[in-house]
């Protein structure tokens, strides 16, 4: 026989006896591996919801999280939900149990990790501590995630979102505080508004440099002229952050959110205490289509002066309504310019601030 | 008469004369990554035995069919299924130790030790010789990979398959559960048996 013919021959065959053997035996293997699974996750709800007299399973899913709801009866008692986030070495995974209203932590379990074995790997299991051998992961339970979680080194963990950090594995403890902040923080945000939620998902998938995420910290500075002290106020659904000059209230930012073009986009809008002129307005997060819905932070047009959009801000007048104008000066104190090749994000924040400031305005007198 | 002593050093040489990991230095990389308790290495061992054992007699009995071109091509594609079992085997029914064993599973298809007793062995000997072989070598390998996680073990969390053996206020050494600990025991294991082997023939 041809030899070409004969190879081809002979390892068609070999792959296709292989092949076939495997399918059978990957039908006789898969179930037993799903039922672990299946039984880790339940085990890990139960751990976490400890006051859910009768967990059920019950499962909703929101953007990029599942939820695991705990009844105590009817009563919808605790969430339970994975988490998951770079370690010291490779991806921890989480399962973390909340209060309905995430004001706090009922449990933490660790699915996943692959720490340094003696180190890192005391985040599960602390051989040096009998008896309480996950002595880490307990101290979560009662502990308050907002507005974060921080450790404390060398001493017990006392105030309410503290948390003993492992000696000798500070990284690994850090890595789960960093992993929990982040997402009870996103989930609790798409627990209450699954609509954003899907974006999120999307957003997730998409790359880090087209998904910005900034805090509203930091982006304080850019929106109110002098944001040396502030102070947090929460009305309605709205956060404001005011800052005082001589005991009256100088200047006001508060957050708020619409759909872009591909995802959700978050500002930080900064005003005048009188709520008619805009002192400076930032972007917290946004996903938009590289190339053209990221012109509005950076115009590769215009290189020197990239934000210009942004910049078109402060000082506009908001009554009775931001107007987009195209590709000409804006003359009037409502006009802004639209970024050519981004006029959907564009008209996205004009509708943002638009619709969001009247709302803002209602709720800040109740704190008046 | 000859022929059975052949036999008989066929199965003993991969014990000791020609042990993989001590002599012939290869399949290191499972052998540091996961001694660090005896219940991973003895689990390795035998998975890699078991992967080493079924292709060597499979191999050994399509000697004559595979084409030397393609010879090395056909043995990664029957070791590799053999892998695969082995390694949904103990996802199926030991999920911890394939937890604890995560990638080295899988990554025993590129382990040159078995890929090795193919090409020198299998691929030229009748199939009882190749499995004399092969389960020699398997023995070889998983007696090598069970001394060095037990002294590991011992050493390092004072422990024998999970087991306190150690005195209470004895304190784990930390490195010998790091890699550098891996290192540091098969380093002296090869140099034993180098010592050894020299004394034996003077």
């Amino acid at each position: 026989m041809n030899t070409s013919v004969k190879m081809i021959l002979v390892l068609t065959i070999i792959a296709t006896l292989s092949g076939g053997l495997l399918s059978f035996w990957d039908a006789f293997t898969s179930p037993k591996i799903e039922e672990y699974r299946q039984k880790e996750v339940k085990k890990a709800v139960k751990e976490v919801l400890p006051s859910a007299e009768n967990y059920r399973e019950d499962i909703k899913t929101a953007g990029p999280y599942t939820f695991y709801l705990g009844y105590d009866g009817n009563e919808l008692i605790g969430l339970a939900f994975n988490v998951k986030g770079g370690g010291f070495q490779d991806i921890i995974s989480l399962m973390v149990g909340v209060t309905p209203d995430f004001s706090q932590i009922t449990g933490l379990s660790v699915l996943d990790q692959k720490e340094t074995p003696g180190l890192g790997t005391k985040i599960a299991e602390d051989p040096s501590r009998k008896g309480d051998e996950t002595w880490f992961t307990n101290q979560f339970r009662g502990k308050s995630p907002f507005p974060e979680i921080y450790y404390v080194k060398n001493k017990k963990a006392e105030a309410d979102s503290e948390i003993e950090a492992i000696s000798g594995a500070t990284i690994s403890s850090q890595a789960v505080i960093n992993i929990l902040n982040f997402h009870i923080a996103r989930a609790k945000e798409a627990w209450s508004n699954p609509g954003q939620a899907d974006l999120m998902q999307d957003c997730d998938e998409k790359t880090p440099d087209q998904h910005i995420r900034i805090s509203e910290e930091d982006a304080l500075f850019n929106v109110l002229p002098s944001a040396d002290k502030y102070v947090k106020k929460e009305a309605g659904n709205f956060k404001f952050f005011l800052t005082y000059n001589e005991n009256k209230i100088s200047g006001i930012a508060y957050r708020s959110e619409g759909r872009g073009y591909e995802g959700p986009i978050k500002l930080l809008i900064g005003l005048e205490p009188d709520f008619e002129t805009i002192t400076g307005l930032a972007v917290l997060e946004y996903c938009e289509t590289p190339g053209f819905g990221t012109r509005i932070l950076s115009d590769p047009s215009r290189p020197a002066e990239k934000n210009w959009f942004l910049q078109q801000f402060p000082g506009k007048k908001i009554s009775p309504a931001l107007t987009l104008i195209h590709n000409k000066e804006p003359g009037l104190p409502n006009e802004i310019e639209a970024v050519s090749g981004a006029t959907v994000t564009s008209q996205t924040i004009i509708n943002i601030i638009n619709t969001s400031v009247p709302e803002a305005r209602t709720a800040f007198q109740s704190i008046k | 008469m000859a022929k059975k002593v052949t036999l008989k050093e066929d199965f003993l040489k991969g014990i000791w004369k020609e042990n993989p990991i001590l002599i012939a230095l290869l399949g290191l990389c499972p052998t540091l990554a996961v001694t660090i308790s005896v219940e991973n290495g003895l689990a390795m061992g035998l998975a890699a035995s078991f992967v080493l054992i079924c292709s060597s007699t499979l191999i050994s009995i399509l000697r004559n069919l595979i084409p030397k071109q393609v010879r090395i091509a056909s043995f990664i594609v029957i070791i590799a299924t053999f892998v695969t079992i082995a390694d949904r085997y103990l996802a199926a029914f030991y999920p911890d130790i394939s937890k604890n064993l995560g990638p080295f599973i899988p990554l025993i298809i590129v382990n040159c030790m078995i890929l090795g007793r193919q090409e020198a062995f299998a691929s030229k000997n009748g199939v009882g010789r190749s499995i004399l072989d092969a389960v020699g070598m398997g023995i070889g390998f998983t007696l090598v990979l069970i001394i060095l996680s037990g002294i590991r073990e011992l050493l390092g969390s004072g422990t024998l398959l999970g087991m306190q053996v150690m005195w209470p206020s004895f304190s784990p050494w930390m490195v010998m559960i790091l890699p550098p600990g891996a290192f540091l025991t098969l380093g002296l294991m090869i140099g034993a048996s180098n010592w050894i082997n020299d004394r034996r023939a003077k």
